[in-house]
Parts: structure tokens; sequence; C-alpha cells
């Protein structure tokens, strides 16, 4: 288990991290947003101990990772950088990593991690000959090769091309899930984050501005409101003309050939009786649902407009 | 097989596959071994002990410091232009294990090499005075204890500052070392070599001053933190 309490980290004058406190459990994927230099990555080397805090603490296990090179053990890493070394084989980074480890079975480890990234034939190549996205994926098997019980992984998709992207996605799933990995995940990617993680937190200048599910957060900031596909006949202007007359409306927009309404908030009066009623045929309606993408934004511009 | 050790064999693998830099450093030794081999049996003093001695007591410390001085850069230095000791940080081997584990890798290539310009020193002597002029036994105390000893010294201390300055500082400390290190190996063996005798006081005091620096560095590596690594990554 993660556990951050009032993490602060000062270089020089800038605040990197500002007083971050988090709690993640064993099984939980928690994925960390935010916009270049918001303090995700500072926050990971903190949890690693790269990093010394300036204040407050952030313990695995109840424990620095600094000061237990034992608990390391048990803690996966995948950086900004895979931890490879160009003029070695991919079979032999892992090679090195598994004896550093000090994993039992080591070969027969190593040997199911190249077959399952699909490197088996490249496994005697220098890494150095390797594609980005051949790196990433021995990156990401080398930091599991250990059997983690805790997984930190920094953008581990980026720059990879969408089936490896999927590879990656997918492992992390499965890791999560069958073997109750706890992960944390610093992304940029949201769609990503938003199909993997039980949990987000979205950072801005160092600081925690919004940490729940994305469930909590969808339903905390949405605003109500459908979207509504008029026959192909039919006039919008018309039913937008109608769609005005309702009580409880606060806007309506037309983009593409829908007619989009927002409520007032905690209010969902039905459109459809008055739609009918005015001869107007819909052949679609549906409550709209805000991507994680939206919902970032809002978040942060809120923060930005409250500064 | 400890952390340190698996450290030590990665970075003796890695360096031995890094063809270029190899037979740079394999050439230079070399290169230095015949300017010096030759050098002593044209000014007619092979038959001379005391030049034969003096020679390999200069050239096996300072050809084994030069190497070192040009291998340090490739485990220690280019670890942290890649960003890769960042990884190596978050696994189970502590800063002291590293540290040791690529003293130990760079100490061992480094001498490799110079005992190999020492051998190529003495048949080139031999051949030209047609029989093997063996070193006295100070000399060869100082080649097999004095020597390794100073390597690992030297690469030590230059290990501990790589790792804990900044990308310019680094480069500004190699411009430092390079510079008298190379005037020294290639200019003041001659004279060196020409008139001095090499007693067991000399190997003895260098011997001193070779455990001296490393009892430095292995004190000096407990100051060394993760975050001054981190901090100075490239």
């Amino acid at each position: 288990m993660i556990e951050i309490k009032n993490l602060t980290k000062k270089f020089k004058s800038t605040l990197a991290v500002d007083d971050i406190s988090l709690k993640i459990s064993e099984g939980e994927v928690f994925g960390c947003l935010g916009h270049n230099g918001a303090g995700k990555t500072t926050t990971m080397r903190l949890i690693l101990g790269l990093l010394r805090p300036t204040s407050g603490t952030a313990h695995v296990w109840e424990k620095p990772l600094s000061q237990n090179p034992h608990l390391r053990r048990k803690v996966g890493v995948l950086l900004e950088n895979d931890g490879l070394y160009e003029n070695l084989s991919g079979e032999d980074n892992l090679d090195y990593y598994a004896r550093l480890y000090e994993i039992p079975d080591r070969k027969n480890r190593v040997s199911s991690l190249l077959e399952y990234t699909g490197l088996d034939t490249r496994r005697k190549d220098k890494v150095g000959t390797y594609s980005r996205g051949m790196r990433r994926k021995i990156g990401l098997a080398r930091s599991i090769l250990h059997y983690p019980s805790v997984l930190l992984l920094d953008e581990p998709s980026a720059g990879l091309d969408p089936e490896v992207q999927k590879m990656v996605r997918d492992l992390i799933l499965n890791l999560a899930r069958e073997q109750k990995i706890l992960i944390l995940l610093n992304s940029h990617d949201l769609d990503e984050v938003e199909r993997i993680c039980d949990r987000i937190a979205i950072l801005q200048r160092g600081r925690v501005i919004a940490c729940d599910s994305i469930k909590n957060l969808r339903s905390a900031s949405s605003e109500p409101g459908v979207e509504i596909v008029l026959d192909g006949e039919e006039d919008p202007d018309m039913a937008v003309r109608v769609i005005e007359s309702v009580e409880y409306v606060e806007r309506i927009a037309l983009a593409n050939g829908k007619i989009r309404v927002v409520f007032k908030k905690g209010k969902s009066p039905d459109l459809l009786p008055a739609l009918v009623n005015a001869g107007i045929r819909v052949s679609e309606i549906s409550r709209t649902s805000r991507s994680l993408e939206d919902i970032y934004l809002e978040i942060i511009h809120r923060e930005e407009r409250q500064k | 097989m400890t952390i340190c050790m698996v450290i030590a064999r990665k970075e003796i693998r890695e360096l031995l596959a890094n063809r270029n830099t190899m037979l740079t450093s394999l050439g230079v030794a070399l290169v230095f071994a015949v300017i010096y081999g030759l050098s002593l049996t044209e000014e007619g003093s092979i038959g001379g002990a005391i030049s034969v001695d003096g020679t390999l007591f200069f050239l096996s410390i300072m050809l084994g410091v030069f190497m070192a001085y040009s291998l340090t850069g490739h485990v220690f230095y280019k670890e942290k232009t890649d960003r890769i000791i960042e990884t190596l940080l978050t696994s189970p081997a502590t800063l002291r294990q590293i540290w040791l584990g690529k003293v130990l890798a760079v100490g061992a290539v480094s001498y490799v090499l110079a005992l190999i310009a020492v051998a190529v020193l003495l048949l080139i002597t031999a051949i030209r005075n047609q029989g093997i002029v063996l070193p006295g036994a100070p000399v060869i105390f100082h080649i097999f204890l004095v020597v390794p000893v100073f390597i690992a010294a030297f690469v030590g201390l230059n290990g501990v500052a790589q790792l804990a300055l900044g990308m310019k500082e680094n480069r500004l400390l190699g411009f430092i070392i390079f510079i008298p290190l190379f005037a020294g190996l290639y200019g003041l063996g001659f004279s060196i070599g020409a008139v001095t005798t090499i007693t067991w006081l000399y190997s003895g005091l260098v011997l001193a001053g070779a455990l001296l620096l490393l009892v430095l560095a292995a004190f000096i590596v407990r100051f060394l933190s993760t975050e001054r690594i981190v901090t100075s990554l490239g």
C-alpha cells in the first residue's frame, strides 16, 4: 500500500509538490493526470526514494523505500527511460536485472517474458537496434520481472503505436485484476487512464486538485442534459424553438445535426412529449455523457479561474 | 553472486561489447608500450635494470590510470546521460554497491590493459636485447599490488565525482584530468624511466598513497545521495 502524507518538495524557489496526501490500496490502479510540470514525476520519484521530501512522508507498506532496499524488491518501476543498456541484448538486459533481484529460475522467467512481449526472435539483438515500441515492451517486462506487488509506471505508453499501447494496457489490467498488484500510473493519455484506472488524481502546480473515481468525478462535474437526433426531414430550428419553451432548460446547442440540451442543475425535464406534441419526429434521444478529457479540462480551467 | 559482483560482471560485459572503446584503449596501451619499449633500447640502456624498472614503474601506473580515466566515463557518466542510473537506484542495489561494482569493473579492465602494455614493453626489450630483462622485486610488487589499488582509488574518486556532478561540470572535470594525465604519460615517463632507481621505499610510498586515496573514495561515497544524482541528470 502507498500512503503519502502532506508531501512537499521544493527545488530552491520552485515548489514542485505542494502538500499532497494520497492513499492507494492493494489491487488498485491509480492514475495521476496533469500537464507537464504538474508534479507527477516528482511525486513518483519521492515515493521511490529517489528524492528526499522537503516535508511530509511517502511510504510504501508504511516505510520509506529509500531506506529499505529489501522493500524495493517488491516494487517494479518503469520510468520515462526504459532502464535498458543499448550495448546489451534484450535477453542480457533482463538477465542482468533478474540477477540483481535474485530471481529464482531466472532463465525461464526471462524466456517467458521475452515470449510474452513477442520479442523472442530478437532476444540476442542489442537493444540499441530495437524500435521505441520494442524497447518499451522490454522495459515493461523488466519492471515486472521480479513479480512486484507494487508497480509504478511513468507514461508507459507514450509515443507507442496503437498495437503496443493495447498490449501495455492489457498487461496492466491483467496485473491489476488477476495478480492484485497496486499500480500507480502517470499519464497524459486520458483514454488510457479512463480505460484502466480505478481512481485518478489530477495534479496542477504540484497540488492535487481532484482525487476520486472517474465515475464520481463524472457525476460531480457533469451538467445534466440530452442529445437529440431529429428525423432527416425535420427542421432543427423549429425543434430548438420548442425546446426553448420547456422549463428548466439552461442552454441549447446545435452541432453536426444533433441538438445538445443542458438542463438546470438537479433538473431533468422530459422533452419528448413537447417535441411530439409539436409534430416533430425524433429518431434518437440520449443522455449526454462527458469524456474524461472534458472533465479534466473543466477541473483544470475551474482551478485556474479560482487562482 | 553478490549484487556488487552482478553489477561488475555486467559492466565488464558491456565494456567488452563496446568494441570501439576497447580497441581504442588497447591501441593507446600498445602505442605507449611500443614508444617506451623502443626508446629504452634506442638509448642503449637495455641492459640496465634501472631504466627498465623505472619505465615499468611509471608506465604501469600511468597507463592504468589513463585507461581507467577513459573507461570511467563509459560506466559512470554514460549511465547518467542515458538516465539508466535512475532505474538502477530503484533496484535492491544500494548506492555503495552500485559504486563498488562499477569500480571493480573499470579497475579490472584498466588493469588488464596496463598489464598487456607491460607485457608488450617487456617483449620488445627482450627481442631487442635477445633475452628477457626481468624487473626488480619492488617493481614486480608495484605492478601486481600497488597498481591495481591505485587504479581502483582513481576510479573510485573519479566515479564519485561523475555521479555527483552535473553534466557541464563533468565535461570540465574530464578536461582538467585529461591534460595533466596525457602530458605525464607522454613526457614525464622518459626522464623518470631513465634516471630513477626503484626501491621498496618508492613502492611502499605509492602503495600508502593509493590506499589512502582508496579509503578517501570509500569515505566520500557515503556523502553521495540519490537525490544529488537524480537532480544532476542530463
